[in-house]
């Protein structure tokens, strides 16, 4: 026998498989986001709490350099680090702009630092 | 920008953070955002609602597939999930694509679990948001030319976060700060920016329209 003819031998699924079938692939998909969300839950009681950085009474949404990186002064007087790689590392230093604006600026030579 | 220059330095860029990407113009790719959206629908079926209200989420989760890139952490690395309309050009894929990329960086520098629970932070959620924001609105002035206004990040403009006006300006500080250093010449400092434009040197220099950054 061909498989054409097993093909053709086959009966047409019923509307009533195709309903049952839907349910298996409802309560496939149920399960695995219940699953999903005991994970989750579990994973977040065992971690504990977000990783804010610590309150230093900075000026809200104030700029400035610490460690050769930008830094922003949140509402909540936390200073948030811009950026995951210094200033060097892109071929700059940082430095608070007039604006107030702290960012990466073309590293200057000592030399013209000394003179201002 | 060339979308497939776009799309192989995104897929180079996410790889060097372990990441895969969805793109849903792939086939099989379209197959898998299909089931992590049935799947994020099941989720929300689990929550007591009237039918209206579960027609309205369907309808938002529908939308999301459509707009929405999401970046998750899984166990086999960060998923990066990339919306239709972020594949709709090369100049859209590129900026979504590295905005994707540094929630790479965030992922694999705090771990995933913790990822997670800082995202339910506003403060947190608003500050990397706008690190991403400024990496793909970067992105975009090389490969346009054009520098974009702090106000239009994305992290201001979309409801989607859910931010106060504290978390905004906070967020505002950060686009302006990647901005900024973009303004200087110089590629903000982010792993996945670094990563980008070395490919692109390397690649596709022509698609650097910004002198500065060639």
């Amino acid at each position: 026998m061909s498989s054409n003819e097993t093909c053709a031998a086959e009966p047409a699924k019923t509307s009533d498989e195709i309903a049952r079938q839907d349910t298996r692939t409802l309560f496939g998909l149920r399960t695995f986001a219940i699953g999903l969300l005991v994970v989750l839950n579990s994973a977040m009681l065992a971690s504990g709490c977000p990783e804010l950085p610590p309150v230093s009474n900075c000026t809200p949404f104030t700029q400035r350099c610490d460690g050769d990186r930008p830094q922003v002064c949140s509402a909540t007087q936390r200073w948030h680090t811009v950026g995951d790689l210094t200033c060097a590392a892109v071929g700059g230093s940082c430095l608070v702009l007039d604006s107030g604006i702290a960012a990466c600026a073309r590293a200057r030579s000592d030399a013209s630092v000394s003179e201002e | 920008m060339d979308i497939e220059v776009a799309r192989a330095c995104v897929a180079h860029t996410a790889k060097e953070g372990g990441a895969t990407v969805i793109d849903p113009r792939n086939g099989s790719d379209a197959e898998w955002v299909g089931l992590i959206y049935s799947v994020m629908k099941s989720i929300v079926r689990l929550v007591p609602s009237t039918g209206g209200a579960f027609d309205a989420v369907d309808s938002a989760v529908r939308d999301a597939s459509e707009n929405i890139s999401v970046t998750v952490p899984t166990p086999a690395g960060p998923l990066v999930i990339l919306s239709k309309a972020a594949v709709s050009d090369g100049v859209e894929l590129f900026s979504t694509g590295l905005h994707e990329c540094v929630h790479i960086s965030q992922i694999n520098d705090h771990g995933g679990v913790q990822s997670g629970i800082d995202y339910l932070c506003g403060e947190l959620r608003g500050f990397r948001e706008a690190e991403a924001s400024g990496v793909g609105m970067w992105a975009r002035f090389v490969v346009t030319g054009r520098m974009p206004r702090p106000e239009d990040a994305s992290v201001l403009t979309s409801s989607l976060y859910h931010l106060s006006a504290s978390e905004k300006s906070l967020s505002l500080g950060g686009v302006r700060s990647v901005l900024g250093t973009a303004n200087m010449g110089i590629v903000p400092p982010f792993r996945a920016a670094v990563s980008a434009i070395n490919w692109l040197r390397k690649h596709s220099p022509e698609s650097i329209l910004v002198s500065d950054f060639r």
